[in-house]
């Protein structure tokens, strides 16, 4: 198409498009890549000081470091035994004939769309250790015992915050099922029925199976998604108390911003850019290799 | 219809659900118009005795919500109308064009999408500090513009390839320039996917946190995040009622929007969530 004449066209559509995408995505990795090797204290007029490896050295030696990672990991669990489920139930129910099946479809996504910092600072009231919602609620069911200051402890204080995020993501999840469960043909199921298969059998061993590509990118979003958590922990405990819920990204903002520790940000930045990376490309294989057989 | 037993809990555990999602918000809202005495009170599920607008009033005036509202609103039109312009004219060319190295130019366009720009943080705040681009409007519309841009050109290039390449022959033979063909014959058949993307740009830019943290300091350029944090920051648990407020007061526009436009939000959202 408009043969040689193709040129200039290209030139003033793409250009503009290039310049501000590789200003803005591409020149930061590297220069992230290239700061990690850097120490720097976030002042303008500080030079940077070449320092080579010792960022990284400082990053696999911290123990927060290490801590941050599990709870990358608990993100990623929490997506399987938490989302998984739920989120393919409720799409179960938004996709059958029940009454009222758009009023809970509705219910289940809203969280999902609200302001992240609204809803963070939401939960961070309702689990507050004195007057919180969840307390008064235990009080009344007669559970006074398990009262406590939710998102204050150290040991429990990232599982707390996981269940919330599977409270905001939950509906979003369970749209990504249904359009799965809505793709699935009625000739299927009307077949099946002829065979002599009912109810949970039909979702088991129709249903299921048939899903196998949701599934699939539903694994590949969980773990490459928790890798990326940054907002619902900022607002919820800005990776407190004392750092036990801290995830990298909540890390590097806590390092360079908070103690001026750029050089430490970046490490850790690539540290995320590199596990990102190697993730996506691994995973990908490995789903698609799977499916060649 | 047979009432089994199964039904009936199936049935139950839906409501169930529905109370667990909803009942939060309601309670919010409950608390928002109550004084501290009422919110530690024990009367839990209650409406308040006194319906204290006052709070919200609290939460416009001193937290400057309304305002903050409206930038977000501002951040989210101008950032998301460049960004699906940006990347029009990119998935044009992308798509429908042949010229040497098209493929490894839509490959470096797509890499932004394995790149989490929560640890661009650093250097994308150095830049903006080189150009002084702090609590500047243009500068942070452009920059949520970018942000959005590998994935909408990934969405509209993508819906481009589908339709026909007949189309351009024709519009050209008839003498048609590449911009009138563009946006005049296959923006509009093109429109699912800009209207998929747009959805899904304006709601993270609308939502964004972060850009705002670092990057804006100007209490007249808070979008809600930022002044819902500095609001509560304030007055926090000493004083619930107007932090409540505040917070429905950022919810409220959010659910409109969404109940307005059910089926585009859903689907807009659910697609974005498959970014990779």
């Amino acid at each position: 198409m408009f043969g040689r004449r193709v040129y200039p066209t290209v030139i003033l559509f793409l250009l503009p498009v290039f310049v501000l995408y590789t200003l803005i995505f591409i020149v930061p990795v590297i220069q992230t890549a290239y700061m990690s090797f850097f120490s720097w204290n976030g002042i303008k007029s500080v030079p940077l000081e070449f320092v080579g490896w010792s960022n990284y050295a400082d990053m696999f030696s911290k123990p927060e470091f290490y801590r941050s990672l599990k709870n990358v990991g608990v993100f990623i669990l929490a997506s399987f035994v938490l989302i998984l489920p739920i989120g393919f139930t409720l799409a179960l129910i938004i996709t059958s004939k029940m009454r009222g099946r758009r009023f809970f479809k509705v219910a289940y996504f809203m969280p999902a769309i609200l302001p992240l910092t609204s809803v963070g600072l939401m939960w961070q009231f309702l689990l507050k250790g004195d007057g919180g919602f969840v307390n008064k609620i235990l009080e009344l069911m007669g559970l006074g015992v398990l009262q406590q200051d939710w998102l204050g402890q150290p040991a429990i204080a990232i599982y707390v915050v996981v269940v919330v995020n599977a409270w905001i993501y939950v509906g979003l999840n369970m749209i990504i099922f249904a359009s799965g469960i809505v793709s699935i043909s009625d000739e299927i199921y009307e077949a099946a029925s002829l065979d002599g298969a009912v109810g949970w059998r039909k979702i088991l061993y129709i249903t299921v199976p048939l899903m196998r590509e949701t599934f699939k990118i539903f694994s590949v979003l969980a773990v490459t998604q928790s890798l990326r958590v940054f907002g619902q922990i900022f607002v919820m405990t800005g990776g407190g108390p004392n750092g036990a819920t801290d995830v990298p990204t909540t890390m590097l903002y806590n390092e360079s911003f908070k103690y001026n520790n750029f050089g430490m940000g970046n490490s850790i930045g690539t540290f995320i850019i590199v596990t990102g990376f190697i993730l996506t490309v691994l995973l990908n294989k490995l789903m698609s290799s799977k499916e060649s057989r | 219809m047979i009432k089994s037993p199964l039904r009936i809990a199936i049935y139950a555990f839906a409501v169930l659900c529905a109370v667990v999602f909803l009942y939060p918000l309601l309670f919010s809202f409950q608390n928002s118009l109550k004084d501290n005495t009422e919110i530690y009170g024990d009367a839990v599920f209650s409406f308040p005795s006194d319906w204290l607008w006052s709070n919200y009033k609290q939460a416009v005036v001193d937290g400057n919500m309304l305002w903050a509202i409206f930038n977000s609103f501002f951040y989210a039109a101008a950032g998301t109308l460049l960004a699906l312009l940006l990347a029009l004219m990119a998935s044009f060319v992308l798509s429908r064009l042949n010229f040497k190295f098209r493929e490894v130019i839509y490959l470096y366009f797509i890499t932004g999408l394995m790149i989490p720009v929560f640890s661009l943080m650093i250097p994308i705040s150095r830049l903006i500090g080189t150009v002084n681009g702090f609590n500047n409007y243009f500068v942070l519309i452009i920059l949520y513009a970018v942000i959005e841009l590998p994935f909408a050109i990934f969405l509209i290039s993508g819906f481009m390839r589908g339709i026909s390449k007949e189309i351009d022959e024709s519009a050209v033979i008839d003498g048609c320039k590449p911009r009138t063909l563009l946006f005049r014959i296959l923006l509009p058949l093109t429109m699912p996917a800009i209207s998929t993307a747009g959805i899904l740009a304006f709601f993270s830019i609308y939502n964004d946190l972060i850009w705002n943290v670092l990057l804006i300091t100007d209490k007249n350029m808070y979008n809600i995040s930022m002044a819902l944090f500095s609001f509560v920051g304030q007055y926090g648990a000493v004083q619930m009622g107007p932090t409540f407020a505040s917070i429905m007061i950022t919810i409220i526009p959010t659910v409109v929007v969404y109940l307005l436009f059910q089926e585009k939000v859903e689907n807009g959202l659910s697609a974005g969530a498959v970014k990779e």
